[in-house]
């Protein structure tokens, strides 16, 4: 255990902490986009930084160390907010989360040409898709202004299980899918939707991703998974009144 | 673990689908009800007139063994399997591995949904008429 002091209070921290991590779970408010628990900080938005021991640091990287001293709100962290929050609207001029951001941090006007594609290069989808799903569909190309994501060439890619999760991950919403009864298409791929095996109604999923998550368990079967959640319902509800009846038959 | 568990009593059932109003209301987002998370179901004698359908809070969860983030995490206090929802990725994974429907997705939100047994006091157990459902 260490003690840091968070705009000069006093806080408990776990040795190897970040100080944002301290700092959300202690209730206080760090403005922050690419910075998600179950992956690793990698310091890419840069809207997170604090001043710590006097210097200006991004806080989802920085592990505390006892009494270490940081402020979350002086007029230069709020400063070197707005400079950050300036070039990421310029990237993603519509973003409402940005939006938002720049009015509570007191952004007036983006001096920087607006850009045409809609994406602050922060990395988690790729970061989700390798790391957390296991798809390993798309990765980085280009360097520092340039910098892009895609599945690798730009080709739909083999590997995409059509999960979504990294347009749902994405803080300014611009990974765009299309969900109809039959298809999932993401990413300019073109997955079929599964089908209930008892009643037909498209699932949630795909082949690709069934084969994915049976491989996360042993007590995970494909069959179960091939049912919509209303026939796995009746299911249950048939083994329910089974066993009810022959117990009430037994009295 | 916890020593209190969720009893089912289908001779006491009328079918009467209170408990799945009481959660869809005790769930809500936005001011608008959630997905029930409770199924009330009719049957014919010998039962009553119904049977609910609920999370067993099963001791080896397939939902729990689907979730590539370990956002199903059991609360040792209610023994529930609780989504935490800053860790959730959305990819619907448990949803599609739960062998008895019993994670749902949420229309509005579009975000999964179970039974959480309400922090310990499930309101279905409060509002059930008949006694039917009962958590001691």
């Amino acid at each position: 255990m260490v003690n840091i002091y968070i705009n000069g209070k006093e806080v408990a921290a776990q040795k190897g902490e970040t100080i944002l991590q301290v700092a959300l779970r202690e209730g206080y408010d760090i403005p922050h986009l690419c910075y998600h628990p179950a992956l690793k900080a990698e310091g890419n938005c840069r809207l997170c930084l604090v001043e710590a021991a006097g210097k200006i640091v991004t806080s989802c990287t920085t592990v505390v160390k006892d009494g270490l001293e940081v402020n979350l709100d002086t007029e230069e962290v709020n400063r070197h907010r707005r400079t950050v929050l300036e070039m990421l609207k310029g990237l993603v001029p519509k973003s409402p989360l940005l939006n938002e951001l720049s009015i509570k941090y007191g952004l007036e006007k983006v001096r920087i040409a607006e850009s045409e594609e809609v994406c602050i290069k922060c990395g988690l989808c790729v970061r989700v898709c390798s790391d957390l799903i296991g798809a390993d569909a798309l990765t980085q190309e280009g360097r520092g202004t340039e910098t892009f994501f895609n599945p690798p060439f730009g080709e739909p890619s083999p590997d995409c299980v059509g999960c979504t999760s990294c347009a749902f991950i994405c803080p300014v919403q611009c990974i765009k899918y299309e969900k109809t009864d039959d298809t999932i298409t993401i990413w300019g791929k073109t997955m079929d939707r599964l089908k209930c095996s008892n009643c037909n109604a498209p699932l949630d999923l795909t082949q690709e991703h069934l084969d994915l998550i049976v491989k996360r368990g042993d007590n995970l079967h494909a069959e179960d998974l091939m049912l919509c959640d209303v026939c796995s319902r009746a299911q249950t509800l048939s083994t329910m009144k089974t066993v009810v009846e022959s117990q009430l038959n037994l009295e | 673990m916890s020593s209190r568990t969720f009893y089912i009593i289908p001779e006491k059932c009328t079918g009467c689908r209170t408990c799945e109003l009481s959660c869809a209301y005790s769930h809500t987002i936005n001011g608008q009800p959630g997905v029930p998370r409770i199924h009330a179901y009719n049957t014919k004698p010998p039962m009553e007139k119904g049977i609910s359908v609920v999370c067993l809070q099963c001791d080896k969860a397939a939902c729990v063994d689907a979730c590539p983030v370990h956002a199903l995490q059991r609360n040792l206090k209610t023994g529930a399997i609780e989504v935490k929802y800053d860790l959730c990725i959305n990819c619907h994974a448990c949803f599609a591995a739960c062998p008895f429907g019993n994670i749902l997705i949420e229309p509005v939100n579009n975000r999964v949904a179970k039974c959480d047994l309400c922090g310990g006091a499930p309101k279905c157990v409060q509002f059930c008429p008949t006694g039917a459902l009962q958590y001691r």
